[in-house]
């Protein structure tokens, strides 16, 4: 078994998807990730074409299950709704989404996930500044102020990424 | 025909279209996916994400309903509303036929 690691975001899908597809024509297959998708743990094959989708689903149906299966696409589970799909081809390369609304629709659901987070976030950071100012303290209120900091800036370039996908996907619709 | 929904689906993308079309007849996720590729001779090959996302959201604003199941595959077809809006958009489609083969040919 071969581990490796890979960071990958949300709107960066495809090259996660392309990667995959290249490791696999190039003998390794994946046999499951960890750590929320981020340990690809492979192994030896033949090297075969074969494409590979994400996606995302709040809710694995029955209906969902029976319809990738029917199609002929293998399921990995990555967690919290993200899932990898493998499909082997000959041809033409198979697209689990062959219209930008789904992937629209997708990113609308992240977009609103990222946006309570945030806050619920910012209620946690009201709360330690309040905190820090009636209980004033050099030390707590640096740390206050780099932590905030740090988790606005990765909500924003999230929300940000998400954003600007929507919108690049729905002017191609 | 409620207006919301004309503004939402009309004019329909072509997937949105030939998945209506399919279900004049009952039938599952997956043949509809074989349906539109041999009705449009391959040229479509529907998405099983995008099937799936597309019938949830005609279920849920009522364009189609479940007719039973075939082999546990839940079997759709098209409701009175989802009728009615394939109509319009035929309407929409002849127009545009009609137009093209008059201004191309007609003149």
């Amino acid at each position: 078994m071969i581990k490796v690691f890979k960071w990958w975001w949300a709107w960066g899908y495809e090259e996660i998807e392309d990667w995959l597809e290249r490791m696999e024509a190039g003998g390794l297959r994946l046999v499951e990730t960890r750590f929320s998708g981020v340990y690809f743990h492979f192994e030896k094959c033949i090297p075969t074409k074969a494409r590979y989708c994400t996606d995302y689903q709040t809710k694995l149906t029955p209906e969902y299950m029976t319809l990738i299966s029917d199609d002929c696409w293998k399921l990995y589970q990555i967690g919290a709704g993200w899932y990898i799909l493998r499909k082997e081809y000959q041809d033409e390369r198979p697209n689990l989404y062959n219209n930008f609304e789904g992937l629209i629709s997708r990113n609308k659901t992240l977009l609103t996930w990222m946006i309570a987070l945030l806050f619920i976030e910012l209620l946690i950071i009201s709360t330690m500044i309040w905190d820090t100012y009636k209980f004033p303290n050099n030390s707590k209120l640096a740390v206050t102020g780099i932590v905030s900091s740090l988790i606005l800036a990765l909500f924003a370039f999230c929300i940000t990424n998400l954003a600007m996908q929507i919108s690049k996907f729905s002017k191609k619709e | 025909m409620n207006e919301k929904l004309n503004k939402t689906y009309l004019p329909m993308s072509e997937s949105g279209y030939y998945i209506l079309l399919s279900l004049y007849e009952p039938m599952h996720g997956y043949g509809i996916i074989l349906h539109v590729k041999e009705i449009t001779k391959g040229r479509i090959r529907l998405g099983a994400g995008t099937i799936y996302g597309t019938l949830t959201k005609f279920e849920k604003d009522n364009l189609i309903e479940t007719a039973g199941e075939e082999d546990r595959r839940k079997l759709y077809k098209l409701t009175e509303t989802g009728r009615q809006l394939l109509k319009q958009e035929l309407e929409r489609i002849d127009e545009l036929y009609l137009n093209g083969h008059e201004i191309l040919e007609g003149r």
